[in-house]
């Protein structure tokens, strides 16, 4: 971590599906979203299919960026791999998000992000990292998350205590093999070769064999997959079933017209799921941004208008003497 | 706030000053009004001070302005816009305005009028009937906004939206401005005006200090937690019986975010949030540092008071008692400055 630098009004993000979701929107990235991946069994993942990357996250440890964490890997810098180095800590989301879309090269990404990867396709891996930080598209969308009250230099930022920052990496399969991007790393980490329809199987044992060093050390983690936008997938499903049941008309099949207007009613109602997910991200992200102080100070205010805030005051007091009471003997009792 | 407590129309006359202004607010769902903001003398020889919106044609703001009892000043810490400030020397109330006349080179004339009139109502309204309607082309025309890209618009609405503790603090310059959104009026020119709420004692000089102390604030994450946080405090029990209340209800629709509803159970959502926890427990980290001293001093506090949540919580409180005395003692005055307080008499 010695070449990084400060933090250079990156502020930090929350690592939720909801955020991310809105963070690539923005970047005007067509037809994906990003999903919490609770586990690994394979109707989980065969349900987020298809799947362009996952992003691991966990609580950032010294020596163990990927190069240490895979000593026999292969870490050569691969002109097929668009790899970068992190500068910026607090860049990191946006960054592990950022690997996984400039190595897709199925996805549309919009005219902004094109435009840096083929600017910065030949930079070496520093010089790729140092341009995203200082590029002004990518922080701006990345800040727009920060919360808009005065203390917006978000509490982690003045974390110095290195193990108090958490890391992304990410999982990609390119070109033939399944890849492992840590900013931290010297380089890319070529995992084996893979398919597009085995990597997650190739991915697992690799993920899980973290999950376990970090559920054994109580560090907190967490997997998020960037898929395919599931309202498109939803819908090309349906496409199919239609073409389907305009089949079993023509056929008269009135069983299995009834079956596939069925199904069709569940990809259906899984749409409106969708829809309403979205609206709850959006509600969400609009309170993750806003500006609570003054709320604060009316609620405040109105209490001590209504001559309520002294006696709210008290009793909150008092909840925090019995809570204080409380840790004390509680740490009595443990240095027993 | 939204709630105008004088709806009437007010008949179309020379005023001695007019000019069209933006509120610093954020109103309902990004309502913008277009509004214009004037001066005029009253029935009573008292200096009034309005608000309009002028699509509706309706006064909003209607204050009184006694003889040097405020000042029209720039709000010099505000580099993104033209934003102007009606400070009232008598009480804590702010008033900002953001100007929206196409050019600024009748900002200052405008200025300097309004505190002439303040300082000297006879002398300035002489002066005003003898360069006749000169001010009153101001109001045709609805022009772009003037100075304003969309992002600056943006962060002045964020800037200003406090109208509460901290209301004129300027949000830190790493919060980017929101894509606007479709609601958002960008081409029509709004005019500035103030909000009727109470504002700290603050003054403008003030506002950029403050702002550094704040955005210099780190809080550790899992830091010492203050013995005394605003969590204990707000509690849902204590919040959720006022919420009930529609007039309390309505006056802080304001302050939760644009696109959420106006409703009561919205209110409640929010509350229970746990965003809105964390703002609480940052703002009483924050508090408990010390680092808001200034803004304690500014609340009007004796800075022996201490530092702390406890001493904030007081310091609004002596505010809310102060400024029911100034009530009580000068009802014609005070009523219409209570858009979002709730009086209890």
């Amino acid at each position: 971590m010695s070449d990084m630098s400060d933090t250079g009004d990156w502020c930090l993000i929350e690592s939720d599906p909801g955020v991310f979701t809105e963070l690539i929107r923005k970047f005007n990235v067509e037809g994906v979203q990003v999903e919490e991946v609770w586990s690994l069994d394979d109707q989980t993942l065969e349900d987020l299919k298809p799947i362009h990357g996952l992003i691991f996250l966990f609580k950032w440890q010294a020596g163990t960026d990927s190069s240490q964490h895979h000593p026999d890997a292969d870490l050569n810098i691969n002109e097929q791999v668009y790899f970068a180095k992190q500068v910026i800590n607090n860049a990191c989301a946006t960054q592990a998000i950022l690997s996984i879309l400039f190595n897709c090269p199925m996805l549309k990404l919009g005219e902004d992000l094109d435009s840096f990867r083929d600017f910065t396709k030949e930079f070496d891996p520093y010089n790729k990292g140092l341009t995203i930080t200082n590029s002004e598209i990518i922080r701006s969308v990345h800040n727009s998350f920060a919360r808009s009250d005065p203390f917006v230099s978000d509490s982690k930022v003045a974390a110095t205590e290195k193990d108090d920052l958490f890391h992304f990496i990410s999982y990609v399969p390119i070109n033939g093999a399944l890849f492992e991007l840590d900013g931290l790393s010297t380089g890319p980490v070529n995992l084996g070769p893979c398919t597009e329809n085995n990597w997650l199987d190739k991915v697992r044992p690799v993920i899980q064999e973290r999950m376990a060093r970090y559920t054994s050390a109580e560090i907190r983690f967490n997997l998020m997959a960037l898929i395919k936008n599931r309202e498109v997938v939803y819908g090309e499903r349906i496409s199919a079933l239609d073409v389907r049941i305009q089949e079993a008309n023509v056929n008269n099949n009135e069983q299995e017209i009834r079956r596939l207007v069925n199904e069709k009613e569940l990809w259906l109602q899984k749409i409106e799921l969708e829809k309403e997910k979205f609206r709850r991200y959006e509600r969400e992200n609009s309170l993750r941004k806003h500006n609570f102080i003054p709320l604060i100070y009316n609620l405040i205010r109105i209490l001590a208008e209504r001559g309520e805030l002294q006696p709210q005051l008290e009793h909150a007091k008092k909840q925090v003497q019995i809570r204080k009471e409380q840790s004390e003997k509680k740490k009595g009792e443990g240095s027993k | 706030m939204s709630t105008s407590l004088f709806p009437a129309p007010v008949s179309r006359r020379k005023f001695p000053v007019e000019f069209k202004a933006g509120k610093m607010i954020r109103e309902g769902t990004s309502k913008w009004l277009k509004p214009d903001e004037r001066k005029g003398q009253g029935e009573e020889q008292l200096m009034h001070f309005y608000w309009k919106d002028r699509k509706t044609n309706t006064v909003e703001d209607d204050l009184i302005v006694f003889r040097e009892e405020a000042e029209f000043v720039r709000v010099s810490e505000c580099t993104t816009g033209r934003v102007y400030l009606l400070n009232f020397k008598s009480s804590s109330q702010k008033l900002f305005f953001w100007m929206q006349d196409a050019k600024d080179d009748k900002d200052e004339e405008h200025a300097a009028k309004i505190n002439r009139l303040i300082n000297d109502p006879q002398g300035g309204l002489a002066e005003s009937r003898q360069s006749g309607g000169a001010l009153g082309g101001t109001f045709r025309s609805m022009d772009d906004i003037a100075g304003f890209s969309n992002m600056d618009q943006e962060q002045l609405l964020q800037f200003l939206q406090g109208h509460g503790a901290f209301g004129g603090l300027p949000i830190p310059s790493t919060t980017p401005a929101e894509p606007q959104s479709a609601t958002a009026p960008t081409s029509e020119a709004g005019s500035a005006a103030p909000q009727t709420s109470e504002q700290l004692g603050v003054t403008p000089e003030q506002l950029g200090n403050l702002r550094n102390i704040l955005s210099k604030i780190q809080v550790p994450e899992g830091g010492r937690q203050p013995d005394l946080s605003l969590v204990d405090v707000l509690t849902p029990s204590a919040i959720s019986p006022l919420l009930s209340n529609p007039e309390i209800a309505s006056a802080l629709f304001p302050h939760i975010p644009q696109n959420l509803e106006r409703t009561e159970d919205e209110l409640r959502e929010v509350i229970q949030s746990p965003q809105f926890t964390q703002a609480l427990q940052t703002l009483s980290v924050a508090l408990q540092s010390g680092q808001l001293g200034p803004l304690l001093t500014s609340l009007g506090l004796d800075a022996s008071a201490g530092i702390g949540v406890e001493a904030f919580l007081r310091a609004i409180q002596e505010q809310a008692n102060r400024q029911q005395n100034n009530a009580n003692n000068n009802q014609d005055t005070t009523e219409e400055h209570g858009g979002d307080r709730m009086d209890e008499d």
